[in-house]
């Protein structure tokens, strides 16, 4: 009779607890779709403002995706399968990023590329200017999103079996025959989640973003700096284009488990499974 | 892949490794035929990649040669053991390698799939009359493949000579206990 209550007990609290949870969680979401009736919210998506902002986050995104692809997957390689003295340290530095307050990361880009900055001071007497402009943008993101990316592909690379590089070694492939034929097949499923962690990382990235880029209507104002602009002004459209951010954040997050579940199933079926892993590289 | 601290490693006039002379040829740079314990079969290519990423062009002769020519369509995943050690050989063999070097090709196998591995090496190695260094902690298997034998344990080389010769003349009770079958030795 004891255990029974026991066992019911602990079965309510489950319940309580899990739906807290979740509750917490869903909520503010939830908040957001339902706050205006669906015409109300197609026709802030259509607004000036808001196509504007969606113009710019996509340029820059796409753009800073392509650079940190290629830019991103032959170093997460090296760094992967290279053993160096000081290894770990490179890679603390590579995921130094991913901790740095974002605000604190626009502040650094500023210094170091703004008109009186490290590097800024020379480029602004060729008469470049970085910050403040669509290319700051693209800067603010490669920093706080690529190591996003880096930190997955460098996991994903590491899991590929070294048995299999070696022999391709053996097969005559030297080491670029080796990455390209080799270790990308094998680490594609890593490398796509990665690159969508990415991603979703960029769309909403803000505090480096308006520190170092500002936001210029047209120019600099993404996504996430159009709804802080609105915020105080026209609630109703800043909420439209916080639903457009979340249905794109929704759909990447639901693109990266395809390609999770993808690359396990893949995996399975070799002579040598590997492990699947997207946490930290050792 | 390791490096020795010190030797040589000679195959004809080719010096691929000399410690004391400082030479180290890359893997890839060598002409070895290299077949690891679990074959190391590319999952994601079919059979006829596999070869073609060896030998660099089609060589459907190579297929024929080992007997998986119906499997060129195939992925490793989809192979029995010894379906893939087989394709594993052609595949070195794309290399037109100077050696062949088998590890353990008998490692964790089961009774039946042994005897299949076996019969199809006993038939290609010596069909192709490569060199081949055939690594195995089976007596039996080695008696039955190798024209010499070469007995090391824990990194000393014990004796080398055919079976005949290791088992007549053993140097060491290692070498007894290894070469003899183990109804014939005597009680403790």
């Amino acid at each position: 009779m004891r255990r029974a209550i026991a066992r019911v007990a602990l079965a309510v609290t489950a319940t309580a607890l899990c739906s807290l949870v979740l509750g917490f969680l869903i909520l503010p979401v939830a908040a957001l779709l339902t706050y205006q009736p669906i015409p109300a919210l197609v026709e802030g998506f259509g607004a000036d403002i808001a196509t504007e902002a969606v113009l710019v986050s996509l340029k820059t995104n796409v753009i800073a995706l392509a650079l940190i692809l290629g830019l991103g997957t032959p170093f997460a390689f090296i760094l992967a399968r290279l053993r160096f003295p000081g290894r770990p340290v490179v890679i603390t530095l590579v995921e130094l990023p991913l901790v740095t307050p974002p605000a604190v990361a626009g502040l650094g880009l500023l210094v170091a590329y703004g008109r009186a900055g490290l590097l800024g001071g020379s480029l602004a007497t060729l008469g470049i200017e970085i910050a403040f402009s669509q290319l700051a943008v693209i800067i603010a993101l490669l920093f706080v999103a690529g190591p996003f990316y880096l930190r997955g592909a460098i996991a994903a690379y590491e899991a590929v079996d070294e048995n299999l590089l070696d022999v391709a070694s053996t097969l005559g492939a030297g080491p670029l025959r080796r990455m390209v034929n080799i270790a990308t097949p094998l680490a594609a499923g890593g490398l796509g989640a990665a690159a969508a962690v990415a991603f979703a990382r960029g769309i909403g990235e803000f505090g480096a973003t308006i520190l170092f880029a500002g936001s210029l209507r047209g120019t600099t104002q993404t996504l996430p700096l159009a709804v802080y602009s609105l915020f105080e002004v026209n609630l109703d459209q800043a909420i439209a284009i916080g639903v457009l951010l979340i249905l794109v954040s929704a759909a990447v997050l639901l693109t990266s488990k395809l390609l999770i579940a993808r690359w396990a199933h893949s995996k399975s079926i070799s002579p040598s499974g590997a492990e699947l892993s997207l946490s930290s590289p050792s | 892949m390791e490096r020795p601290q010190q030797g040589r490693v000679r195959v004809g006039d080719e010096l691929w490794f000399d410690a004391a002379r400082g030479v180290n040829l890359r893997p890839e740079r060598r002409g070895v035929g290299y077949l690891p314990q679990e074959y190391g079969l590319f999952p994601q290519m079919t059979v006829a990649e596999n070869i073609r990423f060896a030998a660099r062009r089609e060589r459907p002769d190579l297929l024929t040669q080992v007997g998986v020519e119906h499997l060129a369509g195939l992925r490793p995943g989809e192979l029995s053991g010894g379906e893939r050690q087989r394709v594993a050989l052609a595949r070195a063999l794309g290399r037109e390698p100077a050696v062949l070097l088998l590890d353990e090709p008998f490692g964790a196998l089961d009774a039946i799939t042994r005897g299949e591995i076996r019969r199809a090496l006993e038939e290609n190695l010596s069909r192709l009359a490569l060199p081949t260094l055939l690594v195995t902690h089976s007596f039996e298997d080695a008696a039955a493949l190798a024209a010499r034998i070469a007995v090391l344990d824990r990194g000393r080389l014990l004796q080398v000579g055919t079976a005949a010769e290791l088992r007549r003349n053993p140097a060491d009770a290692t070498v007894a206990a290894l070469a003899m079958p183990a109804a014939a030795q005597p009680p403790m």
